[in-house]
């Protein structure tokens, strides 16, 4: 039997923030993910935006975690080493009423401490984002807003937990949270029992399925589902910046946008949807999508177009709830994490700490805690002469293995090896970019196949795109013909 | 990073690299290297193992890999040397040539010429806005092509094709072939996009239905393609409610479209034509950059390799001749009008309508007509005819003008291609 002093439920962004947060300490910390690879969920697909904090309401848990959170992003992202961008956000007026409400939106950011945030008229507007509708108003610059990789965040906060002894239990459901006398005393898991004094809640979509203990608190999670559209790097139409409608009371609007990776962005629309799988893309959401995008930026078409996606927010009510539960000892819930959450998440993460320690847990400072996490090596973003030196050293870097990206063998081998290893197709897509271009794993699909082999040990039959039923191939050749065979043998 | 000089250097070991090279080898090169991506030489056509190729070229049907085979030995009896397992990751417009590989690392080759002949690649369903879940078993033809062909493996055995590319007619038989059910082949247009001959043997031949004007709209399943949603069309392409049918599969099968691979031109300042979404390239296929070639599918989307092959020896032969001082300057625009869809070459140099060579034409219909005159004017005025019994747009349509005809051409006035007035769309 295992035994932990804090298990987290929910390797996505929030659970993984809290991990590292949690590694600082002398304590023996487990993260429980039901799917094969991190941060699947919300996670996976969402904007990929670190919020200014323009407009947020500081009197919520999750205006006043954005604001603290937005600064703590230079430091941390210089520890973890991974790419990001303050590329600033505009937010856009289309009219003298959007001009009025955002002036005094302006004053309030200002109050609220959110740095550099001036008003740009449409002269000023149109020389610092050319795409603009020229309709435009003008708009709010917020120069703190930037950009992020939501996967490569969540999977380096969950790389650097792991190295300072966080242990991750992947493909691992919690079924249950056993209680004892109105304290937590384990989980009951798909691998077993797990006993277990503090229980962290971060399972967004799926925070309130482990019975009654969760019941109790009364909190009920709808699915509120979000449609984007990614284009080509070799589209013509750019944005330099993250680009806003004025915000509703409910939404932040659809956003058009650079990705950290230089792909045009588009989305998302906010429809509730039934049950917490409804992943699906409609032609309705993509229209609004587009519609939406084309009032800031009337260029916009399909004609590039390589991924739409659909994600899921987990949205309790209004606002975050990061509180120990109100009924169960030793449980805190991290639950209703919509936006801003990928921003908010480092604070999230000190946050629960704090409410540990407030609920009983010691914590004293490790004083090993790495807080510096080794990056990939990434041939892509070197010089000629840097590569090249690369190369002669580790020739797997030299074999290119997905030609729209420009991955190489080295940097696949090095993201299934490397700790909380790709496993499946989309974890090396999520870790790599190999099979996120233009060509969506036409061309790579059957090397990475192969690569899953050679260093996973996975069989051709078991590659899956993203685990459960989804492997790519299903017979050998011929393996029908014979089948058929038999069959007509038998009649 | 190891340095070397060469002749030509030729991106891309399929029909049109290897073509190229051979030529540029007969032609005087002394070192023509070939750069390929892949394990072996052939590229894609060493997934083609239906027949069908060199019936122009060879006046044999052969297979894809013998086809190719036939081009790999004669380029190693000609002494061009085929670098494999080596991805080129940039060229610059001084057609310098850095290149990748897990056997000499990076080097830097300094090239006289370049060809360009990198192929092209299939759209995917994403470009063409299929809503739905995203389940395994939506595929490129092209690639369960290769799954199916090289690597032995089959997607699954309820199959849907969307499209009817030649890719999507021959895998729609392939995977008959192969025991799957094959639940029919859907187009959006009123017409197939693959060859006729593909249609009759892949399609009509094995019993495979053919759903014109029907797409699909949508995929359904959590995991696993379940299957897909489908809706009739109308001329204008517009959906008519009320035709939708559930169609249960496991596979999607996706031919909707080839583009020419061109970020490596792209990066190097090489002018693309929007229409073919190839380099533009004058008669001799070099580029707008002097020195730099293009040929195969990597300039238009072709049908056949055969027509691969003439264009690529085109291609060969200029890049070995290539000398920075031979270059004439002055040339005309060859452009696309009424009822054709892009025409290639794209620019002719001028000193070449004197001298003794015929010009070869490739160009595509917009719709399939009957009976049609295509006619080259110059400033409104026919200069050149020649009348077809049926075009479409699935076929390419080869022109050849003689010398003698090229004469009645002015030197210093654009070209237009277009259909003759007065036909009846068929």
């Amino acid at each position: 039997m295992q035994k932990f002093d804090v298990v987290i439920i929910g390797g996505g962004v929030v659970g993984c923030a809290i991990a590292r947060e949690l590694s600082r300490y002398k304590i023996k910390v487990a993260v429980l993910e039901k799917e094969t690879e991190l941060g699947t969920g919300t996670t996976k697909a969402n904007t990929g935006l670190i919020h200014s904090g323009f407009n947020v309401d500081k009197n919520t848990i999750k205006g006043r975690l954005n604001l603290e959170a937005n600064p703590l992003f230079d430091r941390l992202v210089s520890q973890l080493n991974i790419p990001f961008q303050r590329n600033g956000s505009l937010v856009v007026a289309h009219n003298r009423e959007d001009y009025q409400a955002l002036l005094h939106s302006i004053e309030e950011a200002k109050a609220n401490g959110v740095k550099g945030i001036k008003w740009l008229n449409k002269d000023e507007l149109k020389e610092k984002e050319p795409a603009i509708n020229k309709d435009s108003f003008g708009a709010v610059f917020a120069p703190s807003g930037g950009i992020i990789c939501p996967f490569e965040f969540t999977l380096a906060l969950g790389q650097n937990a792991h190295s300072n002894g966080v242990v991750f239990f992947l493909g691992t459901e919690v079924k249950k949270i056993i209680t004892k006398e109105g304290w937590v005393e384990g989980l009951e898991t798909s691998r077993g029992f797990i006993r277990v004094s503090f229980v962290v809640n971060a399972a967004g979509l799926l925070a309130d399925t482990f019975g009654e203990e969760i019941k109790n608190e009364g909190i009920t999670l709808k699915a509120r589902r979000g449609q984007y559209l990614v284009y080509d790097r070799e589209y013509p139409v750019k944005v330099k910046h993250t680009l806003f409608p004025r915000p509703t009371e409910v939404s932040k609007g659809i956003i058009v946008t650079p990705t950290i990776h230089g792909n045009l962005m588009v989305g998302p629309n906010a429809e509730q949807v039934e049950g917490r799988d409804a992943l699906e893309t409609t032609e309705t959401g993509i229209k609004e999508v587009l519609e939406g995008a084309r009032k800031l930026v009337p260029n916009i078409d399909t004609s590039a177009v390589i991924r739409m996606f659909s994600g899921l927010r987990a949205v309790a009510n209004n606002d975050f709830i990061i509180a120990p539960a109100k009924k169960t000892r030793g449980l805190v819930l991290a639950v209703g994490i919509q936006s801003p959450g990928l921003t908010a998440a480092p604070r999230i993460g000190e946050l629960v700490a704090e409410i540990l320690k407030d609920i009983g847990l010691g914590l004293k400072g490790k004083p090993d805690f790495q807080e510096e996490r080794t990056p990939l090596k990434s041939p892509g973003k070197m010089n000629w002469g840097e590569r090249a030196a690369l190369v002669e050293k580790d020739l797997d870097y030299g074999q290119v293995i997905c030609r729209c990206e420009g991955i190489t063998r080295g940097e696949i081998r090095d993201a299934i090896l490397s700790p909380l290893g790709a496993v499946t197709i989309d974890g090396i897509k999520r870790r790599t970019r190999a099979a996120s271009g233009r060509c969506q794993s036409g061309f790579c699909g059957p090397r990475l196949i192969e690569l899953l082999k050679e260093f996973a040990g996975i069989s051709p039959f078991e590659a899956s795109l993203r685990g459960g039923e989804t492997q790519i191939l299903k017979y050998r050749s011929k393996e029908l013909l014979l089948k058929g065979g038999e069959n007509i043998a038998d009649q | 990073m190891r340095t070397s000089d060469v002749d030509v250097l030729v991106i891309g070991a399929g029909p049109a690299g290897l073509g190229a090279a051979i030529k540029a080898k007969e032609n005087g090169a002394r070192e023509v290297l070939v750069i390929e991506r892949d394990f072996e030489p052939g590229g894609i056509l060493n997934q083609c193992i239906h027949n069908g190729f060199g019936l122009q070229y060879f006046s044999q049907e052969l297979t894809g890999p013998e086809y190719a085979g036939r081009f790999i030995r004669k380029a190693s009896r000609s002494d061009v040397e085929i670098q494999t397992d080596t991805m080129v990751l940039a060229v610059n417009p001084s057609r310098e040539v850095i290149t990748s590989s897990r056997h000499f690392g990076l080097q830097l080759f300094r090239a006289k010429s370049v060809v360009l002949a990198m192929g092209c690649r299939e759209r995917t369903r994403d470009a063409i806005q299929i809503y739905g879940t995203r389940p395994a078993g939506i595929l490129t033809a092209g690639t369960a092509q290769r799954f199916t062909n090289i690597e032995g493996f089959l997607p699954g055995k309820k199959v849907v094709v969307l499209g009817s590319g030649d890719i999507g007619l021959i895998m729609a038989r392939r995977m008959k072939l192969e025991g799957c059910e094959v639940r029919g082949v859907f187009e959006l247009l009123p017409y197939t996009n693959g060859l006729s001959r593909n249609v009759v043997q892949c399609l009509n031949d094995f019993s495979i239905p053919l759903y014109l004007q029907e797409t699909v709209t949508e995929v359904l399943g959590k995991d696993r393609l379940e299957g897909v949603k489908t809706i009739k069309v109308d001329k204008k392409q517009s959906p008519l409610p009320g035709t939708e049918r559930f169609v249960p599969c496991d596979t999607l099968l996706l031919s909707v479209g080839l583009i020419p691979e061109n970020e490596l031109s792209r990066k190097a300042g090489i002018k693309i034509d929007p229409l073919t979404g190839g380099p533009v390239v004058n008669q001799d296929r070099m580029t707008n950059i002097p020195g730099i070639f293009a040929c195969g599918n990597v300039t238009q989307v072709h049908d056949l390799a055969d027509d691969v092959t003439v264009e690529s020896e085109i291609a060969g032969t200029a890049a070995a001749r290539f000398r920075k001082g031979n270059l004439q300057g002055k040339e005309l625009s060859v452009e696309a009008g009424r009822g054709i869809r892009y025409v290639v070459p794209q620019r002719i140099d001028v000193s070449e309508i004197k001298k003794e060579n015929p010009l070869i034409f490739f160009m595509r219909a917009e719709v399939p007509t009957r009976q049609v005159k295509i006619i080259f004017t110059q400033e409104g005025e026919e200069k050149f005819g020649e009348t077809l019994p049926f075009i479409k747009p699935g076929e390419i349509i080869k022109i050849t003008i003689s010398p003698e005809m090229l004469k009645k051409f002015k030197p210093d006035k654009n070209i237009l291609v277009e259909v003759g007035k007065g036909n009846n769309n068929g």
